[in-house]
């Protein structure tokens, strides 16, 4: 699927690095969503821990991300795909907010956020 | 709404942890809804102008809200509406409207944007929305809530 260019995951099954090598078959991919059902507080196992992504896509349209918990799968990211460049992010309820904006501290132009987001507290 | 309100954060501080951007120096745009403002009740003047209190970005600012038709509904036609509205419910949407203007208003005292307001709504009834949207700008310079938002507020069309 060399020519996706956009891709929405609901409820995502598998550890960080089994969806971080699924992202990294689409070598041009430049909007991701990613939607969970419910909260659930992040959990990893080990599956899949040897895997390595196929390609970098650009990643540097939309992302969006609600009821995310899996931090680790953005540090992956950023480590695997070289950092993040995404323009736009739509966040609602999710985990690693300060993350996601150092990382795209140079790219980022638009952020879409909700008052009714409990992001801020500090138990999550 | 009390249920939802547990979740709901009043620390500004945590917020500011949560949502600061001050790195981000390309920033042009911010984006939240209506009905998140609404919900969220008092708690989202401060969330909102404690996020806004962090944009360092010297880049002009823009401010997008969007309506869906719930938010709008009132002030639709009727052949939409499909219905009478009641009239202590027009007179409590004219209230949850002002109260999203003084919303605005308070944030832009914390930092100057250009307001959009914009329209949410399927293809079919998005020019009634759009016409919806200019009644409620009109409600809100005569009911003065507008008069404190120096700024005109813009309205336009989601894209699609």
């Amino acid at each position: 699927m060399p020519t996706l260019r956009s891709l929405v995951l609901w409820d995502p099954i598998g550890s960080s690095r089994q969806i971080l090598y699924f992202i990294g078959l689409f070598s041009n991919l430049q909007d991701l969503k990613i939607r969970y059902i419910t909260l659930e507080e992040e959990w990893e196992g080990t599956s899949g821990a040897g895997l390595i992504p196929l390609s970098v896509p650009p990643l540097c349209g939309r992302l969006v991300l609600a009821r995310f918990t899996k931090e680790k799968l953005v540090k992956d990211m950023i480590t695997f795909f070289g950092g993040l460049r995404f323009r736009y992010m739509d966040l609602f309820r999710v985990k690693c907010v300060p993350l996601l904006l150092r990382a795209c501290a140079d790219t980022l132009e638009g952020l879409r956020l909700y008052p009714t987001d409990p992001y801020g507290e500090e138990s999550f | 709404m009390s249920e939802l309100k547990l979740y709901f954060t009043e620390s500004h501080e945590a917020v500011r942890r949560a949502f600061d951007l001050s790195r981000n120096s390309s920033l042009r745009t911010l984006e939240t809804t209506a009905t998140s403002i609404t919900t969220a009740g008092d708690i989202a003047s401060g969330f909102l102008k404690t996020v806004l209190s962090t944009v360092a970005s010297s880049l002009p600012l823009e401010l997008i809200t969007d309506y869906d038709i719930c938010e709008v509904y009132c002030y639709m036609p009727t052949y939409v509406r499909l219905g009478a509205i009641e009239p202590n419910k027009r007179a409590a949407d004219t209230l949850i409207q002002q109260a999203r203007f003084k919303v605005f208003s308070e944030m832009y005292a914390v930092r100057q944007f250009r307001l959009v307001l914009r329209v949410d709504i399927s293809d079919s009834f998005v020019q009634d929305g759009v016409r919806a949207l200019e009644c409620i700008v009109e409600e809100g310079r005569i009911d003065g809530e507008l008069y404190h938002l120096p700024c005109e507020p813009v309205i336009q069309q989601f894209p699609r």
